[in-house]
């Protein structure tokens, strides 16, 4: 597992955000001067997906990253996305950077930064994600493939979600994080059961994963409290849930009972005991709230016709849907 | 390392320093109304509490009986159904107080809100372990404010049709907690520091598939209600946010931070959504008013 739990790094994003930020405007380059080229074979673009409103860059990776750069820019992520979001009507352009983070901004996830309107791709969280992949299928028949594509793509989609509720000025009454991963979780289960299941299962696997690795709240105290305070909270059966973000085991069930309050193709979830039935009897309501809410904030500002070639397109490879 | 009784102390000592909660005698004569006609759409009820098997606990019964009469009298309800007298509602909303077998029933689309008498009976048995009688007294008020607001928060949403991002049990409390900040200030104060403080107490510890259930953990309630309080009002509690005699602050620095912007979203959100159905020269007249019963309120 990484070395500093995904739990652990979240909530420095929007403080990640601002330095980031005034970093960008102080430097006298502008981002694209350092953009690297795409080595090729070059991209080929869906017809009809206009990406102007999000341009997309890949920085220059560090020696440790460099695989991490050369799978990414070889699958064109940042291009295919910047393509997968063309519909969205936004009032401003939406950067997608790819990059190194933890030297500079000491964290492996990826955030948005409202500062400059960026979504910031960590190359460690592609390390990352690698190693939280099971190695072989697991009883609930997640694959290796499940979760590191759509570990991927769920976040990049929640950090999609945390960009719209800024831009478009989004009223959220709950939880800004839990909403984000609603709005992650929506937007895979537009798409066809492929996609879904892949989406869903894989990213609910890796907060299953991250909650046996120890990032839910702790049961006891530490008997041995860290000099850093924000780690010694963390370590507090109390404090910990001072955290801004559900819990890890919290964002497993959100993500299941969306999956399965949306569409009854995932009944195995409750059947393979994933999700527990008293749960599972809340989700269609839970779906319902979801749509309600991404019907009357967000589609108001999405081009239903490029929606609807969006909807078509295959943007997973077969081997990432096994 | 902070534990409950220390950081419980210190975060009534704002409120202390302001003058705490008196008692609520059972059978008090009623609070002084505030001059303010109820809400036409919402209409209130005390269901007396069953002997029968709704009751969770068979021996609950005369205990919920002593609330039901206390209810009664002190007519809570009918308060809020004049606080909330600026809001124009599109069909009507009942809430009640009910013995439920349990300490929530969820509000179903059309239906009641419900307070249990489950619930009552909790916040005050919670108090009663409570040594410091006005910190008693501020749970008692404060969370059972909290409750009413919160279940309301259901069929707000449900009646205007509010579009909620987020877990629909955290956006209530959300709601609630801003409605709360929005009282004047000493009880605006005492109610957002006895929910908390209720959250304190009263929260266990939860484990794997407990982490399934649609309300959040108490614990968690407890930081977002100080994370409301702090986000409106960070001077008042800035007492929250200082490490002290050796302890760490009851609001840990890298959620402190995010404070002010989680209070203004859940404002913005407010205006954008509810506030269209706000009549502004009432809701004056309820800035002005006089809430709660005189001998409740701090001195």
């Amino acid at each position: 597992m990484t070395a500093w739990p995904v739990m652990a790094v979240f909530r420095f994003a929007v403080v990640l955000a601002i330095a980031l930020a005034a970093q960008a405007a102080s430097s006298p380059r502008a981002l694209a001067d350092d953009c690297l080229q795409d080595p090729g074979p070059k991209y080929q673009p869906v017809p009809g997906l206009n990406n102007s409103g999000f341009p997309f860059c890949y920085l220059a990776p560090s020696d440790a990253n460099k695989a991490a750069y050369a799978a990414l820019q070889k699958r064109h992520i940042l291009e295919a996305y910047s393509q997968f979001l063309s519909p969205l009507r936004l009032p401003h352009p939406l950067t997608l950077v790819a990059l190194n983070c933890e030297t500079t901004f000491h964290t492996n996830s990826p955030f948005y930064s409202p500062a400059d309107r960026a979504l910031h791709f960590c190359y460690e969280w592609y390390n990352a994600v690698l190693q939280a992949a099971p190695t072989s299928t697991t009883p609930q028949g997640v694959t290796r493939a499940n979760v590191v594509t759509g570990m991927w793509a769920g976040t990049l989609l929640h950090e999609t979600g945390h960009a719209l509720f800024d831009m478009l000025d989004v009223p959220v009454f709950g939880r800004e994080e839990d909403a984000a991963d609603e709005a992650a979780a929506f937007i895979a289960l537009q798409f066809n059961k492929d996609i879904q299941r892949t989406i869903i299962k894989g990213f609910a696997y890796f907060w299953q994963i991250e909650a046996k690795e120890g990032a839910d709240p702790p049961t006891a105290n530490d008997t041995n409290p860290p000099k850093d305070a924000t780690q010694r909270c963390l370590n507090d059966p109390l404090c910990a849930y001072a955290d801004e973000h559900g819990t890890a085991s919290q964002r497993l069930y959100n993500t299941l009972c969306l999956g399965y309050g949306g569409d009854h193709a995932f009944k195995d979830f409750v059947q393979l005991g994933w999700l527990p039935q008293t749960r599972a009897d809340d989700c269609a309501r839970e779906y319902q709230q979801l749509k309600l809410a991404f019907t009357k904030t967000i589609m108001p500002f999405v081009d239903t016709d490029m929606m609807k070639k969006v909807e078509a397109t295959q943007w997973l490879q077969p081997q990432e849907l096994q | 390392m902070r534990h409950s009784i220390t950081a419980r102390r210190r975060s009534l000592c704002i409120a202390a320093a302001l003058g705490l909660w008196p008692a609520i005698p059972a059978g008090t004569a009623r609070a002084q109304a505030p001059v303010l006609v109820p809400n036409p759409q919402i209409q209130v009820e005390y269901i007396q509490p069953k002997s029968n098997a709704a009751a969770a606990n068979p021996s609950q019964y005369n205990d919920f009986t002593s609330i039901y009469a206390w209810l009664r009298v002190r007519q809570p309800l009918e308060e809020i159904q004049k606080f909330l007298a600026p809001l124009r509602l599109p069909r009507p909303i009942k809430m009640q107080v009910d013995s439920c077998g349990a300490e929530r029933r969820a509000y179903v689309s059309g239906g009641p809100v419900t307070v249990c008498y489950e619930l009552i009976d909790k916040i005050e048995k919670t108090a009663a372990g409570i040594s410091d009688n006005d910190t008693k007294q501020m749970v008692i008020i404060g969370t059972f404010t909290e409750v009413v607001l919160h279940e309301l928060a259901y069929a707000i949403f449900d009646v205007l049709q509010v579009p909620v991002w987020g877990r629909a049990d955290d956006a209530a409390d959300r709601l609630a907690a801003y409605v709360m900040t929005q009282f004047p200030e000493n009880v605006s104060r005492t109610t957002m520091v006895g929910s908390a403080e209720f959250f304190l107490v009263s929260r266990k510890t939860w484990t794997g598939v407990a982490f399934a259930n649609t309300r959040s953990p108490d614990a968690q309630r407890f930081y977002n209600f100080l994370c409301m309080a702090y986000g409106g009002d960070s001077q008042d509690f800035s007492g929250w946010t200082e490490a002290k005699n050796g302890e760490d602050p009851l609001l840990p620095d890298f959620r402190a931070k995010q404070c002010a912007r989680e209070y203004g979203q859940v404002r913005d959100a407010f205006s954008l959504r509810i506030m269209p159905y706000v009549d502004a020269d009432l809701l004056l007249q309820v800035k002005a008013a006089q809430w709660f019963h005189p001998g409740e309120l701090s001195k």
